[in-house]
């Protein structure tokens, strides 16, 4: 599970923070990002609204199986019968759902233990990064495999399996982050004042470590539906009847040539939508460090 | 007028014996095969094995005493003839079979074959350092004599029915070669990937992850056979690979088609396609130790409410066949008058009606406060199964019954819910050997048979059962599995979806091929030819 | 460097205990086991599967088996599948060759055309450098095993360009432009994710070292943009591309497994997903450690060849 672009780490510069207005008129100013957060609106409204926009029942079969656009159907029918846009509809939820809650969960679990690293060091810290070394030397997605392969796959767990193995990139950000502003004046400031550890940690040091943790956690979205699709495709992720972009590609290989928009639909869409996050997710990162600002943005 | 009449006559016969002649052609010596398919084979022997592919290969190059053949009766092959009670091969009771063996045959090294070959075969089977996968029937035998080198006795200590289908499967193994191999070491003896057998083709090669080489054994014990040179197992784990190359000619054959390249295929020029009716059924497994299965009405309601005519046409695009019970239509056994239940809604409705199953406001029966509800286990993976169901699905709800469709894994299935009976409804197929005897579904479990995991418990149906498979004499136990067949389908014990027929390509070239329900496809590769 | 790298190598040992104990629990915490699927053969009764999993020792209690299975891999002898019943070293020997040549393959297509994408990318006109931006971006962003199909569909299927899965045509004698044939679409699919990756932190690079001070002497001095970029700039950005290779060898395991699954290559990550569907433990557990050794391997030398492109940088 790769973080979407380059190994640096967000780099720890001046914070502006808080400066919305700004960020906002950056990312507006960018076409690809721009572009990139309408296309996100859309998916997220259609995903929203699935079940008034669907035609038929995601689950019902309603012609032939491997039909084209007909009168019944909008996209044509999938190799079961069943109404192919009706299914995107409702495999934008489900895979947005992993999206987003691996995301969240990466980020969580990655901040909890990167906080707690980096503001306790000394053995607090060797013990933590040796558990990210673990997590690290093991390939992610054969261990998502191997555990899909023996825990049944339900929506909850696949969210906790990749947030389970995605959190060190994390982590990493938020270590170095706590390090280095462990040590700024601010801080010490609020202990002279009597603040205890886990105000210094969450008021201070976090609050001010947010913007890389959003940017990461942004691109974490991007990560997880690709991985969701990777492990769905296998047959270890989602599990048919249930709709998800990934597992619509599951069967679509052996269709190829009867019926290749059974594979077209699903594949574009989860391209344009981590497309769209990794560019709006770029965009956030050149906002919120302005040493980056000099070239334009890619 | 007549004359002119007469010619014409004449000229027709002349022209209708010319085109037949050309399309009844002699078979001709020689030329070779590129067989293709999914899977590589793992150990080329069928005790050892759970994958067709290696017993295919297995039927290629070794040795069997008898064969099955496409009308599912024995015909003989290293023995002279297929032991009977007529003939006195097989004793009145059942308990002793006399095999006499073909002279003069030899294995590919050239040693000659003998009766210590089938005796030795039969202690690697019980040998427990041998992982053989399944040991029913053979661990019945107490003793093999071999009184001379062409003649082999099995006596028993219990009556075993198939025994000659378990018979028709087993490869000869070398005693020459594998003799003076320590236990230890026999299950990985190199044998097992390089056979030497007594089959119409000896193995030549083997290129983990390509291909097979076998090629003609000339010294074949049939006179003439086999047609052909060389056979060659393409290993394509691509299905759709495997279509581009059958229709470029780079394979000639594949058996088992994926259903939903039938369409595909049948529209190329180069090929023709074969469907083999099939012995192995799909079937909803129910447990009746579990409400709602507990009931019968509830069982033969939703029996009634399932469409199979249907599923087999539309769906599944006829390449399926109904079923209605444990025996196809093609076994000797086979009960044309049992009960069926066929599709009717209205049936349906009024049993669930009278087993107390009423009708709520959510449109799913209740019954004392309980919902009809219940989860089917469904294997994760094959399309065919996702659609079958999702149709049944579909249909059990216009009667009032909510059923949710569960994929779990191979081994939650056969490993926990099945054998330990934590399941409510399962979907997957059932395997089955040619012979009749239906004990394994339907003995009851203090009697253990293998298969019977939805607890079905008969004592008519089990006294019926032990004594067909007491004896080996057909008339008795087709009419004790005919009553059997008749009340197992009244009880609605399972509900039989249908006969998944296999379907084979094969380039317009190869000659001699038929299909054979449910047994090896290779079992006449002897009789194969190419133009 | 030394003891960095000793103490690293020394480190990667629990490291290796305890994924191999992940592992182990989550195989043997599962219902089922490789003889689960016999229970629906009629000629296997329950006694039958009883004494088949006794014999593979997979009644012993659970630290009997680990034990077991530890002290054969370290002894050499990495046990037999149960699947083949070929022994596991030989089956890998052949599956690793397979995967090596894709993944070698598919770093040297990613390098060739990384390079100059990279280069561009820092270089040339703003609107090119969108276009190639935008590229770059649907490269990362595009599901790999997607891309294949897509590329199967539109070259194997379509267009009988290139061959749909497989390492050789079968039946015909070794021939290199045969393999290499074979290799193209895969190795290719396989790098687009690197080429992406790397040409964008490639661009990030030069752009910074096209800013240092020593450039803009050489500019002074009049030398050649384009010399100043390849000979110096360049020089400097290379080294961290080999740590950024060496911190995605985990993606790259899973990249290739994803990839041997479309084309149907007969590699390491296939064999994973293979014994994984037959629960064929040895091979399995097998197969994972190898991976995580590699990369362990790929971590270690990452680390390596950061420290020495920048000593600036403290090694952890």
């Amino acid at each position: 599970m790769a973080v979407a672009t380059s190994v640096q780490s967000v780099p720890s510069a001046v914070r502006r923070a808080g400066s919305l207005r700004l960020l906002l008129s950056r990312v507006g100013h960018d076409p690809t990002a721009a572009g990139g957060t309408a296309f996100l609106i859309v998916v997220a409204a259609l995903a929203l609204l699935a079940p008034v926009l669907s035609p038929h029942d995601p689950y019902a079969i309603v012609d032939r199986p491997l039909r084209p656009a007909g009168e019944q159907t909008v996209l044509g029918t999938d190799d079961v019968g069943r109404d192919l846009l009706s299914r995107l509809l409702y495999g934008a939820r489900v895979t947005l759902a992993v999206g987003v809650g691996a995301a969240l969960l990466t980020a969580g679990i990655g901040t909890v233990i990167g906080a707690l690293a980096g503001f306790y060091g000394g053995r607090t810290d060797t013990a933590l990064s040796g558990l990210v070394n673990v997590m690290l030397s093991v390939p992610a997605l054969p261990l998502a495999l191997v555990i899909g392969a023996f825990v049944e796959m339900s929506l909850p767990i696949l969210i906790l399996v990749i947030g389970g193995v995605s959190w060190t990139s994390s982590a990493r950000i938020v270590r170095a982050e706590t390090l280095s502003l462990r040590e700024r004046e601010f801080v010490a400031s609020a202990r002279a004042l009597g603040a205890g550890d886990g105000r210094l940690i969450l008021r201070h040091i976090l609050i001010n470590a947010m913007p890389p943790i959003i940017v990461a956690a942004t691109l974490q979205v991007a990560t997880a539906i690709l991985a969701e699709s990777a492990l769905s495709y296998l047959g270890y992720g989602i599990q048919p009847p249930v709709a998800s972009w990934g597992n619509m590609l599951q069967n679509a290989q052996r269709y190829l040539r009867r019926a290749p928009e059974l594979a077209i639909y699903p594949g574009l869409l989860i391209s344009l939508t981590v497309v769209s996050i990794n560019f709006v997710g770029d965009a956030l990162r050149d906002a919120l460090d302005p040493a980056r600002r000099g070239a334009p943005n890619w | 007028m007549m004359r002119i009449a007469l010619a014409v006559l004449l000229a027709c016969l002349a022209l209708a014996s010319g085109v037949t002649r050309t399309s009844a052609q002699a078979p001709k010596p020689g030329g070779q095969i590129v067989h293709g398919s999914v899977q590589e084979p793992d150990r080329i022997w069928g005790p050892v094995t759970g994958l067709t592919v290696s017993s295919e290969i297995g039927q290629l190059v070794n040795g069997h005493l008898i064969e099955i053949d496409d009308k599912l009766d024995y015909v003989p092959s290293l023995a002279t003839e297929v032991p009977t009670i007529e003939n006195g091969g097989v004793s009145k009771d059942g308990l002793r079979y006399t095999f006499k063996l073909r002279r003069g045959v030899k294995w590919h090294d050239g040693q000659p074959f003998a009766a210590a070959d089938v005796a030795f075969t039969h202690s690697v089977l019980l040998n427990p350092a041998m992982d053989v996968r399944g040991r029913v029937g053979w661990n019945k035998i107490t003793k093999v004599e071999t009184p001379d080198d062409g003649t082999v006795i099995f006596q028993f200590s219990g009556v075993d029915a198939p025994f000659l289908d378990r018979v028709a499967t087993l490869g000869i193994l070398p005693k020459h070669i594998l003799g003076s191999v320590p236990a230890a070491d026999l299950k990985t003896h190199k044998w097992f990937r390089a056979p030497v057998g007594l089959g119409p083709f000896v193995f030549k090669e083997w290129v983990p992850g390509s291909h097979l080489v076998l090629v003609k054994n000339p010294s074949y014990w049939k006179p003439g056979r086999p047609y052909l040179d060389r056979i060659v197992y393409k290993i394509v784990p691509d299905a759709n690979a495997l279509l581009n190359q059958l229709e470029t000619g780079d394979v000639d054959t594949r058996v088992r088609l994926v259903n939903e390249q039938i369409e595909t295929v049948q529209k190329l020029p180069n090929v023709r396609v074969v469907a083999t009716p099939s012995v192995t059924p799909w079937l909803l497994w129910m447990n009746h130790t579990v409400a709602p299965f507990n009931d019968k009405k509830v069982r033969q309601a939703l029996a009634h409410g399932v469409d199979k005519e249907r599923i087999a046409k539309t769906l599944l695009g006829g390449h399926v066949t109904p079923a209605w019970g444990l025996l196809p239509p093609m076994s000797w056994a086979y009960n044309p008058s049992a009960p069926k239940q066929a599709f009717d809604q209205a049936k349906a409705k009024g049993l669930l009606d009278e087993a107390g199953w009423k009708m709520t406001g959510d449109g799913v029966r209740a019954k004392d406060g309980k919902r009809l509800s219940f989860e089917i286990a469904n294997i994760a993976g094959e399309q065919e199964r996702v659609q079958v169901l999702s149709f049944i699905q579909q249909q059990w709800k216009q009667i009032g019954v909510d059923a949710r469709i569960r994929a779990v894994d191979v081994g939650q299935m056969w490993g926990r819910m099945l054998p330990q009976r934590q399941f409510e409804m399962a979907y997957s197929y059932t395997g089955r050997l040619p012979d009749p005897d239906m004990s394994s579904h339907y003995l009851s479990p203090e009697l253990k048979p293998t298969t019977n995991f939805a607890g079905y418990a008969n004592p008519e149906v089990d006294k019926l059962l032990l004594a067909a498979s007491a004896t080996v004499e057909r008339d008795k136990r087709k009419a004790a599995y005919q009553r059997v067949q008749q009340i197992v389908a009244d009880d609605a014990v399972y509900i039989f979806l249908y006969w998944l027929n296999g379907t084979t390509v094969l380039n317009k070239r190869v000659q001699g091929y038929k299909p054979a329900p449910g047994y090896n496809e290779f079992w006449n590769a002897d009789e194969w030819w190419v133009q | 460097m030394r003891t960095f790298l000793i103490r690293r190598i020394l480190a990667a040992i629990p490291t290796l205990l305890a994924v191999s104990l992940i592992i182990f629990l989550l195989l043997h915490s599962a219902p089922g086991g490789p003889m689960a699927v016999y229970a629906n053969n009629p000629n296997v009764d329950p006694e039958d599967l009883r004494r088949l999993e006794q014999s593979l020792g997979l009644h012993d209690p659970y630290p009997v088996q680990y034990a077991k299975w530890l002290g054969s891999m370290l002894t050499g002898n990495w046990g037999v599948s149960y699947k083949y019943a070929r022994p596991v070293g030989a089956i890998l020997g052949e599956r690793i060759l397979a995967t090596l040549q894709l993944v070698l393959v598919s770093l040297l297509i990613a390098a060739v055309i990384a390079i100059p994408v990279g280069v561009l990318g820092a270089t040339a006109r703003p609107a090119l450098q969108r276009v190639v931006g935008a590229a770059s971006m649907l490269g990362v962003s595009v599901p790999t095993f997607w891309l294949g199909i897509v590329v199967l569909l539109l070259l194997s299927v379509k267009v009988r360009l290139l061959p749909s899965g497989g390492m050789a045509t079968i039946g015909a004698d070794f021939s290199l432009a045969d393999r290499l044939w074979h290799l193209l679409a895969p190795a290719a699919v396989l790098a687009t994710l690197e080429i992406a990756g790397w040409s964008r932190y490639l661009r990030s690079m030069l752009l910074e070292s096209l800013g240092q001070d020593y450039i803009r002497t050489a500019r002074a001095k009049g030398l050649a943009e384009w010399r100043i970029v390849m000979r110096h700039a360049l020089r400097n950005a290379l080294l961290p591309l080999i740590t950024l290779l060496g911190l995605q060898g985990g993606r790259l395991v899973g990249g290739a497994l994803i990839t041997e699954t479309v084309f149907s290559w007969p590699g390491m990550g296939r064999l994973l997903v293979e014994s994984l569907a037959a629960r064929d433990y040895p091979v399995l557990m097998a197969a994972f450690m190898l991976m995580s050794v590699l990369v362990i391997a790929g971590n270690l030398a990452a680390d390596l060849t950061y420290g020495v492109a920048d000593p600036r940088i403290r090694l952890e």
